[in-house]
C-alpha cells in the first residue's frame, strides 16, 4: 500500500510537468485547430534559459528563492515571445493552408529549436548538469516522504494552471480565446482583434512551456537538446487523454498520465513506462477518441 | 450623407465570380434592403464588406472615409457592424457572454458597457430571463435576437444583417422585425439582407436586387409592389 502511494505521489509530480506542457498544446488546439509539435521544444529551450541564466547568476545553492523566482518569470516571457515569434512567422501566414502543410511546419519548426539548440555555443553537448535544483529537505505528506522541492514543484504548477484557468474563463481576453476557438469569424465581427488574441494564446502557452522547462531541469538535474521531444508526446497523449481543446481536461490528463505511469512503470519495471503511456493513447484512439471531457476532435486532425 | 458606400465591389473564389462590379450606398439613418435569390452573392458582398473576404476588390466608404483597407475588427470600431448568415452565437458560451463580447470594444468602460447591456436586454426581454443559458440552448428566434442583441452591444452606426428571418416561423419574425424598424428609428441605419422580398419590402426605404452577382434592378420598394416585377427581377426576363 505505501509503495502504491509512493508512486502515486511520485506520478503527481511528473504529472505536474504534463499537464503544464498539455495545456499550451490544448489551447492553441483549441484555438486553431493546429497541434504544435513544436511545443515540447518550447519546454526544452526553457530549460536551457534557465540553465544559463542560473549559470550567469551562480546560484548552485539554489538558496535565494528570490532568485530563482526571477529567473523563472524572465524564462517565462523569454518563451513566451518564443511562442509569439512562431507563431508570427511559421504558422500565421499558413492560417488556410491545409493540414498537411501545417504539420510539416510544425515538425519543421521543432527540428529547428532543437538543433538551434545544439548548435548554440556553450549548450551543444549532448548532457548538461543544471546548476541549480529543488530544494532536498525532507518532509512527509500523507505517510509518504518527499522533498520541499517537489512540493514547491507542486505547488508552482498548480497555482499557475489556476491562474490560467481563472483568466481564460472571467477575463475578456480570455472570453475572446473561447469564442475564437468556437468561431474566428463570428469573433473578428464582435470586434475582437483575433491575430492579438492568438498571439497572447501562444504566449501564456510558451511561457507556461517555459517555466516547465526550469523546473524539469531542477527537478532531473541534467538537460538535454531532445528532451521536449519525449515530453512533447506524453503531453500531447495527455491533452488527448482529457479532450484536447479542453482546459481543465488537459490538467486531468497530465495528472493522470503521470500517475499511470509512475504505477505501471512501479509494476512492471520504469523502462516501461514510455510504452504503457503510448499504449494508453493507443487504446484511447480507438475507444474514446474524444477524450475524458471529449470535445470532439476536429476533422482536420 | 452616405452613411455606407460601397464601389465596384468584386468577390472571387478562386475561379467562381460570387459577385461582379456590385456598387450600392446607404443614407445615413435609411434601411436599405439587398434581395436576392439562393446564390445571388448577397453573403458574399456582406462579408466582403466586413473585411472577412480576402478575394475582394473595390472600395468601401463610412460616412464618406475611405475604410476599404481596415480589417474586421476596425470596421466594428467604426461602427460598422455585421449580424452574420445563420446567426452563429458561441454555443457553448452563455449569453451573457454573448453579449459581453459583442460590446469588447467597450471592455475597458464597464460603466458603458453597463449601459449597452442594460439597453440591449430592455430591447430584448426574453434574453434577461435567459442570461446564464449557453446559447446553444436557446430557440431559434432566441438565437437570432441574441445576435442582434450581441451586435446592438457594440453601438453601431450602421447594422448589417444577414436573413434575420432565416427557419423561423412567422410569429418571431414579426417581433425581429418590429425590433429592427425601432432599431432603425433609434438612428441607425440599417442594410438588410433576405430572401424573403416580401418582408423586406415592407420595411425598407430602397432596394436592391442582385442575380447571379450581378446588380439587376434597383428602386424604392413601391417599384416592386407587383408581384410580376419581382419575380423578373429575381429569375430574369430572359426565361423560357
Ligand atoms: N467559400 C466559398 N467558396 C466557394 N464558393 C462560394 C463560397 N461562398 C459562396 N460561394 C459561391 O458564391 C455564390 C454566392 O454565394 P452567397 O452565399 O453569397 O449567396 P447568397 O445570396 O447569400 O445565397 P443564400 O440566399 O443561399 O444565402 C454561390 O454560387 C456560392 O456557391
Ligand atoms: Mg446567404
Amino acid at each position: 500500500m505505501a509503495f502504491l502511494t509512493g508512486q502515486i505521489v511520485a506520478g503527481l509530480l511528473v504529472g505536474a510537468f504534463y499537464a503544464m506542457i498539455a495545456l499550451g498544446y490544448s489551447m492553441v488546439y483549441g484555438i486553431m485547430r493546429l497541434i504544435n509539435f513544436a511545443h515540447g521544444d518550447l519546454y526544452m529551450v526553457g530549460a536551457f534559459l534557465g540553465f544559463s541564466l542560473f549559470g550567469i547568476a551562480g546560484a548552485s545553492s539554489g538558496n535565494s528563492m528570490l532568485m530563482s523566482a526571477g529567473i523563472m518569470v524572465l524564462v517565462m516571457c523569454l518563451v513566451g515571445l518564443l511562442g509569439v515569434a512562431i507563431e508570427r512567422v511559421a504558422y500565421r501566414p499558413l492560417r488556410r493552408a491545409p493540414l498537411l502543410s501545417v504539420m510539416i511546419t510544425a515538425l519543421g519548426m521543432s527540428l529547428i529549436l532543437e538543433n538551434g539548440v545544439l548548435v548554440t555555443p556553450g549548450w551543444g553537448s549532448l548532457y548538461l548538469v543544471f546548476p541549480a535544483s529543488l530544494s532536498s529537505r525532507s518532509l512527509t505528506l500523507l505517510g509518504y516522504q518527499l522533498t520541499l522541492g517537489q512540493l514547491e514543484l507542486a505547488i508552482i504548477a498548480v497555482v499557475l494552471m489556476a491562474a490560467l484557468y481563472l483568466f481564460v474563463q472571467t477575463t475578456m481576453t480570455g472570453k475572446a480565446m473561447r469564442a475564437i476557438a468556437i468561431d474566428k469569424d463570428a469573433s473578428a465581427l464582435m470586434g475582437i482583434n483575433v491575430d492579438v488574441v492568438i498571439a497572447i494564446t501562444f504566449f501564456m502557452g510558451a511561457a507556461l512551456a517555459g517555466i516547465a522547462g526550469v523546473l524539469g531541469g531542477m527537478y532531473y538535474g541534467q538537460i538535454n537538446y531532445l528532451m521536449g521531444f519525449d515530453l512533447g508526446l506524453k503531453a500531447f497523449t495527455a491533452a488527448v487523454l482529457g479532450g484536447i481543446g479542453n482546459i481543465p481536461g488537459a490538467v486531468l490528463g497530465g495528472f493522470l498520465l503521470g500517475v499511470l505511469e509512475s504505477i505501471g512503470g512501479g509494476y512492471l519495471g520504469s523502462e516501461w513506462a514510455s510504452v504503457f503511456s503510448f499504449s494508453i493513447l493507443i487504446l484511447l484512439l480507438v475507444v474514446r477518441p474524444t477524450g475524458i471531457l471529449g470535445e470532439k476532435l476536429g476533422a482536420r486532425m | 450623407m452616405n452613411a455606407l458606400e460601397v464601389s465596384g465591389l468584386t468577390v472571387r473564389y478562386g475561379p467562381v465570380v460570387a459577385v461582379d462590379g456590385l456598387s450600392l450606398v446607404a443614407p445615413s439613418h435609411s434601411m436599405v434592403a439587398l434581395l436576392g435569390a439562393n446564390g445571388a452573392g448577397k453573403t458574399s458582398t456582406l462579408r466582403a464588406i466586413s473585411a472577412l473576404e480576402r478575394g475582394r476588390s473595390g472600395t468601401l466608404r463610412l460616412y464618406g472615409e475611405d475604410v476599404t483597407r481596415l480589417k474586421a475588427h476596425e470596421l466594428v470600431a467604426r461602427g460598422l457592424v455585421h449580424v452574420p448568415e445563420r446567426r452563429r452565437v458561441f454555443s457553448t458560451m452563455t449569453v451573457r457572454e454573448n453579449l459581453e463580447l459583442g460590446g469588447y470594444r467597450y471592455y475597458r468602460q464597464s460603466s458603458e458597457l453597463r449601459r449597452q447591456f442594460e439597453a440591449t436586454l430592455d430591447l430584448f426581454p426574453r434574453l434577461r430571463e435567459r442570461l446564464t443559458q449557453t446559447a446553444g440552448m436557446l430557440s431559434g428566434g432566441e438565437q437570432q435576437m441574441l445576435a442582434i442583441g450581441r451586435a446592438l452591444m457594440s453601438k453601431p452606426k450602421v447594422l448589417m444583417l444577414d436573413e434575420p428571418s432565416l427557419g423561423l416561423g412567422p410569429q418571431i419574425i414579426q417581433t425581429i422585425y418590429k425590433t429592427l424598424q425601432a432599431i432603425s428609428a433609434q438612428g441607425t441605419t440599417v442594410l438588410l439582407v433576405e430572401q424573403n422580398a416580401h418582408l423586406a419590402l415592407r420595411v425598407a426605404s430602397h432596394v436592391y436586387v442582385l442575380r447571379a452577382g450581378h446588380l439587376v434592378a434597383e428602386g424604392p420598394p413601391s417599384e416592386f409592389s407587383q408581384e410580376a416585377t419581382l419575380a423578373q427581377a429575381y429569375l430574369g426576363s430572359d426565361e423560357t
